[in-house]
């Protein structure tokens, strides 16, 4: 069998070229490339039936809802507290109903907590201390705890990030809504994947999910 | 063959998509959004519907990122793919109560199928480069000669083959990953 014809000279065969002889040659002999000129003839042919289209642009809205809803799906959702309290209150009431006497959900102590890193944050032009950031593994998983000097979020608001040390990712952890403290949990495998770099930004209230570019301090947690 | 920089552009947002990248998101929403709003507005002829689905069809490619083949040629297909289910789910809605329809719910209809597939091969001809896509966009969907595209676009009838060869060529590795 001979060297398989260039693709091109099978494709011009089909949108009007006349095969020289070496090609016809080959094709009488070759299945394979058969097979490629007749994928390329049944092409051909759904193109011939097409008809001129008239796109048609979704709403802006669209967008912006499917971009926040993505970016929202990377931000934890807050401890459901209530749940904690209901579980401990039914393994209180089961106990209670065994022990003879009602034990209430405050008898169940707390685990204690452990500081697993913490960082000065500092501001990214003048590189001075403005807020600490620290990781805390408590009984409910993991938290980031941020305090701050009060920032300005001007027209916006402020948003915490974990930034990876690659550089290249990042997730929202929450929104720094009194400006001065807050507490976001935080998923233990973002930690373990290297997402460490702790940002808080100013953002606009736009349609814009993504960093605004905008970062007020910053700071690395070391495990 | 020469180069292809679209099918490498498509390969990167694939792979960023995969692996959790919001850009690549927004990315694959301003190359293909109005391809599945188009087909979904012709599908279920209501503009509202339509949003909804094209909506829910860019949330599920998010949600279900980590099932793409990051390739350079499985997005729009396997976007267009989940549209068609999409489009059988708010079908199927309309017809709520009846149990016969219900039953065929999340079954793509191949009405829907086809009119998918010709518009997905419409708009791989739109995101041709010029003078590429003019030049099929004449040929196949005005029947226009080789001669009247050469005069109407000024270039050797030639050049004019060599595009429509080309171009066929390069929607069949595009199209080989979305049937």
């Amino acid at each position: 069998m001979s060297i398989h014809p260039d693709p091109e000279r099978l494709a011009a065969l089909v949108t009007g070229g006349a095969p020289d002889q070496g090609l016809a040659a080959h094709l009488a002999s070759c299945a394979e490339c058969t097979a490629e000129l007749d994928g390329l003839r049944e092409l051909s042919g759904r193109l011939a039936g097409l008809e001129p289209v008239d796109w048609l642009e979704p709403p802006a809205t669209v967008r912006a809802a499917v971009l926040a809803a993505a970016h929202g799906e990377t931000v934890r959702p807050r401890p459901r507290r209530w749940l904690l309290v209901a579980a401990a209150a039914a393994v209180g009431v089961v106990v209670g109903v065994l022990g003879g006497r009602v034990l209430w959900p405050a008898a169940v102590q707390p685990a204690p907590e452990v500081v697993l890193a913490t960082t000065r944050l500092d501001t990214l032009d003048t590189g001075v201390q403005e807020g600490t950031a620290t990781l805390v593994q408590t009984a409910g998983g993991v938290e980031l705890r941020v305090v701050t000097s009060p920032f300005s979020a001007g027209s916006g608001y402020l948003e915490v990030w974990l930034i990876n040390t690659d550089g290249k990712r990042m997730v929202s952890v929450g929104v720094l809504s009194n400006g001065t403290s807050g507490t976001f949990p935080v998923a233990r495998g973002l930690i373990d994947a290297g997402y460490l770099i702790v940002d808080i930004s100013r953002e606009g209230l736009d349609d814009k999910p993504q960093h605004s570019g905008d970062s007020v301090v910053r700071g690395k947690l070391s495990l | 063959m020469e180069p292809d920089e679209e099918a490498e552009a498509r390969r990167v947002i694939a792979e960023s998509l995969h692996s959790g990248s919001q850009e690549a998101l927004a990315e694959a929403y301003r190359r293909w959004s109005r391809l599945i709003y188009t087909i979904a507005v012709r599908a279920l002829e209501s503009a509202a519907d339509a949003e909804d689905v094209t909506q829910q069809v860019f949330l599920a490619a998010w949600t279900g990122r980590h099932t793409l083949r990051p390739s350079a040629d499985a997005l729009p297909g396997w976007l267009v793919g989940i549209a068609r289910h999409r489009i059988a789910d708010a079908i199927a809605q309309r017809y709520r109560g009846r149990r016969t329809l219900a039953a065929v719910a999340d079954q793509p209809d191949p009405a829907v199928a086809e009119a998918a597939d010709r518009l997905m091969l419409a708009h791989e001809v739109a995101a041709l480069p010029e003078p590429r896509r003019t030049v099929l966009t004449l040929a196949y969907l005005h029947d226009c000669t080789h001669d009247e595209i050469a005069r109407r676009l000024d270039m050797p009838v030639g050049t004019v083959k060599s595009h429509l060869a080309r171009g066929l060529l390069q929607l069949r590795r595009r199209l080989e990953g979305g049937e």
